[in-house]
């Protein structure tokens, strides 16, 4: 096993390198915090310890595994605490925090080896910053202060125990686990219930035997009756009723010993697949620490005070979610602390707290995960922004004027689309939005806005609570278990064939008043159909931008909570596919691409290529394929005849080479089989004739004779027959089959 | 009472001093030339790999082709252990000869680093150790796009070796 594998899971796997950065994360995690609540005025000793602690750990750690940077770093903010400790009265100036918090960020660089690589003069300033005295940092730093100061003390006040109680609660032990781990662990637990799922069938089973035994005891009882026997057979029959009955009270128990046992087990299963995929699951708070320092920085560096508020930091994250939704949300505190809020002497003469709010909160509604964030601040003025989409000439101003205040919010989401008129180094190059959004449609949900001018703005995102899970409707296309998403799915329907109708050779149908295309999802996969379709025709309407198409399946299969597995990343992106997963029976289900799947239907519908869905009934011609049969023997031709109308072909005869011409002339062929000796015109001149016309020049001919030497072949082959099949050699699938071989089965499917 | 005789045994000049140097002998160094393979047909003809490239081999269950797949490399999807695994075709990628249909099919799991691709085959001939320097050489006219390095075994018993990193190297390629 290669070291950091840890297949395993355990911690013996890791090399000293990886176990020096796991611990060195989790003291640096404690840093960022306690330097945080220290900014926020929560009582200093406590705080002091942990930080002074995890320093000291930092150093001692990485001096046995020879990192020399961090052992410096570490060593100078253990200091730096050690004297502030010292000095209980004194304040932990704010400058000071900004120092030790760009010391646990070169820490980071240093010891997960980031870009950009702190250089040794960088390290150097940062030691020697360390090592002034706390109030010459303080005088030389240009830091704002906001005006009424009792105010942001009361505030500050209640601040310590919000954050106190919130830090406790978080406080619950967690353990490192590989994801691969994790994916095994998931899937193991899928298919375990699956399988404990099953076993209800042995159920069925036991109570048949015990169905059996009844029955048995009876028919023994009603031969007893009319038996008349020895005393012997009666003591016999005795004993064949006391044996069944035993073995039905057997197997009674049995069924009942299996009932209870199988309910049991697929509790455990159901139970154990539960867990297994709520460990999927993150508090939310596990990415409130960047946004927190975020806060911090931005409104120093901005000169906005500001403080974050957050609800909900339990609230359960889908993991695979978090990193996504702690860069949205960056990106909307971002915004809002560039645009959203005003600077803090507007915001006191308009009388508003002078230390803006911003409050995010995670919470489960209905099923979905919803996170918001709002600002108050100045708000969005919808007058500005319909001005801006005139100016822009996005929209006529006389359409504009109609847009609600929401429609209005919708073009915020427009790429390129920015609310500032000059480019800051925070935001507003606009590159906005629309990231926001497109991370938001990536994770299956959405975003909106509210704002009231003056008050603030607040967006709301929301998403499926897991992102692993999905209620799809599952269908059968040509014979492959498909499953597809619910989300544009506005309804079912069988539509029996008769009502389907035709436009230029494109098929559609009514449903609800509308009229519907119909599509072939076979056609739209490439699978290939081995089964012709039943009526009524089993279709599925599916909805995009308002238009509706009508997706015609073998059969409905059901709906299913289903748990998704992303496709092999060596297969690459397989087209109408997103996903694989597991059906009740552990067979594989595709689950399709619904925005993939739709777009293929237009570009399908747009080339005109759509394939109708039929069913099996005789189409375009219910005119069987026509052979001409000329042979001067009544029973060949009769023979033959038969051979072919038992495949299903139409036959015509003809005794002699002109006859066999002439009704060839005046009816309508698919293929001519004809023997060589005749009367009046032989084979020979007959194929000679044939191909002499143009109009049978591509005609199949077809010469069965009882001449079968080679000489007899090449003259049959010369003269223009496509093929030379010599009566003695002559089985009787023979020439049904060389027919189906030339012109096809006799009606063209 | 034997206990008594053999516990209070007295022991023998030198006993200690002739294990000692028993035991400070040094080890014979362990045969580096030994490789375990898994031997199993694909069709007609025999293979052998690496046993630490297969992960595991199973009763196969379900193969589920995927859209627009076509008659390639890809057979499908399947399930192994609760986790969906891509299956090939190991036989089209080998052009291996047709065979008699005896012997039980098995799934056999291959494992590269962290990539799992799963193919089918028609009977696991065993686990079997082999001397690297016994690989014999294949004929003049294997050549060109082939993945056999070699072969073992004697008599009716041909098995060719394949070279598991450029077969893996290829179903990657085919794959994408």
């Amino acid at each position: 096993m290669t070291p950091g594998s840890s297949s395993s899971g355990d911690l013996s796997g890791f090399s000293m390198t990886e176990l020096f950065r796991i611990d060195a994360d989790n003291q640096l995690t404690t840093l960022s915090e306690g330097l945080l609540a220290l900014g926020s005025g929560v009582d200093a000793s406590s705080v002091l310890e942990e930080l002074m602690r995890a320093a000291h750990s930092i150093k001692g750690a990485a001096r046995i595994v020879n990192v020399d940077a961090a052992v410096g770093i570490a060593h100078v903010m253990e200091d730096v605490f050690v004297s502030a400790q010292k000095n209980p009265g004194a304040r932990f100036p704010q400058s000071r925090i900004d120092l030790m918090l760009k010391g646990t960020d070169l820490l980071r660089s240093v010891i997960f080896d980031t870009e950009p690589k702190p250089t040794a003069a960088e390290i150097a300033e940062f030691v020697r910053k360390c090592g002034l005295p706390a109030d010459a940092e303080e005088s030389s730093a240009p830091a704002p202060t906001p005006k009424p100061e009792p105010a942001k003390q009361e505030l500050a006040a209640q601040e310590p125990q919000a954050a106190e109680a919130s830090r406790s609660e978080t406080q619950t032990r967690s353990v490192r686990i590989g994801s691969d781990n994790l994916d095994r662990l998931v899937s193991l637990a899928g298919e375990n219930r699956i399988t404990l799922n099953r076993a209800n069938r042995f159920n069925k089973e036991a109570e048949e035997i015990a169905t059996v035994q009844r029955s048995l005891l009876i028919s023994l009882r009603g031969f007893a009756e009319t038996f008349a026997g020895s005393p012997q057979a009666a003591e016999h029959l005795e004993d064949i009723r006391r044996k069944i009955a035993a073995a039905e009270d057997l197997a009674e128990q049995l069924r009942l010993g299996l009932d209870e046992y199988s309910f049991q087990i697929s509790q455990l299963g159901n139970r154990l697949y539960t867990e297994a995929l709520s460990c999927r699951m993150r508090p939310f708070a596990d990415c409130v620490l960047s946004l927190k320092r975020l806060v911090r920085d931005l409104s120093r560096s901005l000169g906005k005070p500001c403080r974050l508020e957050v609800r909900g930091e339990n609230t359960e994250v889908d993991r695979d979610i978090l990193e996504r939704l702690e860069s949205t949300l960056t990106h909307l505190i971002r915004n809002a602390l560039d645009h959203g809020i005003e600077p803090s002497h507007i915001r006191d003469a308009v009388g508003k707290d002078p230390q803006a709010t911003i409050t995010i909160s995670a919470a489960h509604v209905s099923g979905r995960l919803v996170i918001r964030l709002s600002d108050d601040g100045r708000g969005i003025d919808p007058e500005y922004i319909r001005k801006e989409i005139v100016a822009r000439g996005l929209i006529s101003r006389v359409a504009a004027s109609t847009l609600t205040f929401a429609e209005v919010m919708e073009f915020l989401f427009l790429p390129g689309f920015s609310m500032s008129n000059k480019v800051t180094e925070i935001s507003g190059r606009g590159v906005g939005l629309d990231a926001v959004r497109s991370t938001a449609k990536a994770l299956r949900g959405t975003i909106r806005v509210h704002s009231t001018l003056g008050a603030g703005t607040t967006f709301e995102l929301s998403t499926p609570i897991s992102q692993a899970l999905a209620r799809c409707l599952l269908v059968d296309i040509a014979g492959t278990p498909c499953a597809l998403p619910l989300a544009r799915i506005e309804g079912v329907a069988n539509i029996p064939e008769e009502e389907t109708h035709y436009t230029e050779g494109r098929q559609h149908c009514d449903w609800n008043g509308q009229r519907i295309g119909l599509i072939n999802a076979a056609q739209v996969l490439e699978f290939e159909e081995n089964q012709p379709l039943t009526s009524p025709l089993s279709v599925v309407i599916m909805s995009e931008a308002g238009k509706q198409f009508g997706v015609v399946v073998a059969n409905f299969l059901g709906e299913e909570e289903l748990l998704l597995q992303p496709l092999d990343s060596e297969l690459g992106k397989i087209r109408d596919l997103a996903a694989t997963s597991l059906m009740a029976d552990g067979s594989p289900v595709l689950v399709l691409d619904d925005e993939d799947f739709l777009l293929s239907i237009r570009t399908l519908a747009g080339e005109g290529r759509l394939r109708v869905s039929k069913t099996d009934k005789h189409e375009d011609s219910d005119v069987a394929k026509h052979v001409l049969v000329v042979d001067d023997s009544l029973t060949v031709r009769e023979l033959e005849r038969k051979l072919l109308t038992e495949r299903g072909y139409e036959v015509t005869t003809a005794v002699d080479g002109m006859d066999g011409l002439s009704t060839l002339r005046e009816g309508k062929f698919d293929m001519v089989i004809t023997d060589v000796d005749m009367p009046r015109m032989d084979g020979i001149e007959l194929v000679e004739k044939i191909r002499a016309n143009p109009h049978f020049r591509d005609l199949p001919v077809m010469i069965v004779s009882y001449k079968d030497r080679q000489e007899d072949r090449e003259r049959g082959l010369e003269a223009g027959a496509d093929y030379y099949l010599a009566k003695s050699s002559f089985h009787s699938d023979e020439l049904a089959r060389m027919v189906e071989q030339f012109i096809g089965p006799a009606y063209q499917s | 009472m034997i206990t008594d005789s053999l516990l209070l045994h007295a022991i023998p000049d030198g006993l200690r001093e002739e294990w000692a140097t028993h035991f400070a002998k040094p080890l014979d160094p362990p045969s580096s030339d030994r490789i375990a393979l898994v031997v199993f047909r694909l069709g007609a003809e025999k293979f052998s790999l690496s046993a630490d490239r297969v992960e595991e081999i199973i009763t196969p269950g379900v193969i589920r082709p995927l859209p627009h797949s076509g008659k390639g490399l890809l057979r499908g999807v399947t399930n192994v252990n609760g986790r969906i695994r891509t299956c090939v075709s190991l036989e089209r990628l080998l052009n291996a000869t047709p065979g008699p249909a005896s012997g039980t099919p098995r799934l056999m799991v291959l494992q590269d680093q962290r990539w799992r691709v799963a193919a089918i085959v028609d009977e696991i001939l065993g686990v079997q150790e082999f001397h690297q320097s016994d690989l014999k050489p294949l004929p003049a006219t294997h050549t060109g796009a082939v993945y056999s390095t070699g072969w073992f075994g004697e008599g009716d018993h041909f098995v060719a070796k394949l070279n598991e990193d450029e077969l893996f190297d290829a179903m990657r390629r085919q794959l994408t």
